[in-house]
């Protein structure tokens, strides 16, 4: 049986658009983290809130853990809150915070995005 | 065997020297491929293990998966190192042959680096009796040699086949060029017989053997009755046999290059399930006497590079997982 080009080409072209399909729907998040910042407490004893912005830079979307950290520079001890936020395709500045109880210190803040979440 | 099988599977590209070349220089990128794939994959899984095992869990597959796949890894860049560092001595001796004017120099280096046969010899058995029509009864010697030097010799007794290597690593894919090379000879003859390699001594020696007891027989049979044919026959006169000379020193370059790499030739199962375990009511399966290396390891080579190629999306592009 003698098959045309075209005929040949159906199955590889099938599995790729499969396989872009299933890149396509199937993908998760990637998060980007930016313009993190760290807010005084209010009041003596008030938690320190640490704030950045959170983007989807891929299609995808899924659920993301975020790592709030605030790194003493004198002590270099650390206080570590975590959150999960669900990124939906597209999603662009979203503004993300938490709040640490920490003692009142000179303090770095940091924050970081895991995808998958553990 | 249908003629489709034995060109994919059994005995692929043998029908020409230049065939036989690119059958070398294939096995060559496979072995290499295999070797440096699998070694990628390792490093992919240990590189980004946390990430594996996450995505793992989180997706409800079982974590052993990733064990497996780093003994699959393993497996496969171990028996493939051989291979890929004889794919490198090869392409290290072609190059240093470019920059020699006489081939044939470049091509004695090479058998000087191959080192000499530990005494193999290679046989398969032929559905016909082929003889020299000087010696209806006798046996053929074809010394495969060519200016650099000589490879082996090829011994056509009957239906039986044996190949005396002075290299070790050559492969009874010699005996599937002479296959093509006889049945090139009857068709322009106009003879309907095919001739087929029915056995493989190294693969399946007891099978092969009694075969050519059987044909053995035949011959027998015949002097005793003095009959002109019992068993189908191929006389081959002096003109057949000098192109046949011709043909297979043609081939003596490619051989050079294939004792560079493994041999690794056994029989071949491929099973197909119908309803699958673990009922397993129906299966069909298809088996072949011989698989060429160059057919089982491309496939293994295939399903690195794809197992490979997920991983690698994966991380590029990590899936949806529940939160």
């Amino acid at each position: 049986m003698v098959r045309t080009a075209a005929e040949m080409a159906v199955v590889p072209l099938l599995v790729a658009a499969l396989a872009a399909l299933w890149v396509w729907q199937c993908s998760g998040p990637d998060p980007a983290v930016h313009d993190v910042e760290l807010l005084e407490p209010e009041q003596p004893g008030d938690p320190y809130t640490v704030q950045a912005t959170l983007d989807n830079e891929r299609w995808g979307h899924g659920t993301v853990t975020l790592a709030f950290e605030l790194t003493d520079n004198q002590s270099g001890q650390t206080f570590r809150e975590e959150k999960r936020v669900r990124l939906e395709e597209g999603d662009d500045d979203v503004l993300v915070f938490a709040e640490i109880d920490a003692p009142d210190g000179d303090y770095e803040p940091s924050v970081e995005a895991e995808y998958p979440p553990e | 065997m249908t003629d489709f099988f034995r060109r994919l599977i059994s005995e692929p590209s043998a029908s020409t020297p230049e065939d036989y070349s690119r059958r070398v220089y294939g096995l060559a990128v496979i072995y290499f491929t295999l070797f440096t794939v699998s070694i990628v994959g390792l490093i992919l899984l240990t590189w980004k293990g946390q990430f594996f095992v996450t995505l793992a869990q989180r997706s409800n597959v079982e974590t052993l998966v990733l064990l497996f796949f780093l003994v699959f890894f393993g497996y496969i860049a171990l028996i493939s190192w051989s291979g890929a560092l004889g794919a490198v001595r090869l392409f290290w001796h072609n190059l240093s042959g470019l920059f020699q004017r006489e081939w044939v120099q470049a091509d004695r280096n090479k058998m000087n680096a191959i080192g000499p046969s530990k005494g193999k010899t290679l046989g398969a058995a032929l559905n016909i009796r082929v003889h020299s029509d000087k010696e209806p009864d006798g046996v053929i010697e074809l010394p495969v040699r060519d200016e650099a030097g000589q490879m082996g010799i090829l011994r056509i007794d009957g239906a039986r086949c044996t190949f005396e290597p002075e290299f070790d690593h050559t492969s009874n894919n010699i005996f599937a060029f002479l296959e093509y090379q006889l049945n090139e000879i009857l068709k322009e003859r106009g003879d309907e017989q095919n001739a087929v390699v029915i056995g493989w001594k190294t693969i399946d020696d007891e099978t092969t053997e009694s075969f050519l007891a059987m044909v053995r027989f035949a011959r027998n049979l015949e002097r005793a009755l003095g009959a002109d044919e019992l068993w189908p026959k191929m006389q081959l006169s002096q003109t057949e046999f000098r192109r046949l000379e011709e043909k297979f020193s043609r081939i003596c370059r490619p051989l050079r290059n294939e004792c560079f790499l493994p041999d690794w030739e056994y029989t071949a199962e491929h099973k197909v399930p119908i309803i699958p375990e673990p009922l397993g009511l129906f299966t069909i399966s298809r088996s072949e006497r011989r698989a060429d290396p160059l057919a089982s390891m491309g496939v293994a080579a295939g399903v690195v590079v794809l197992s490979v190629g997920v991983l690698a999306v994966f991380i590029l592009f990590p899936p949806w997982v529940p939160g």
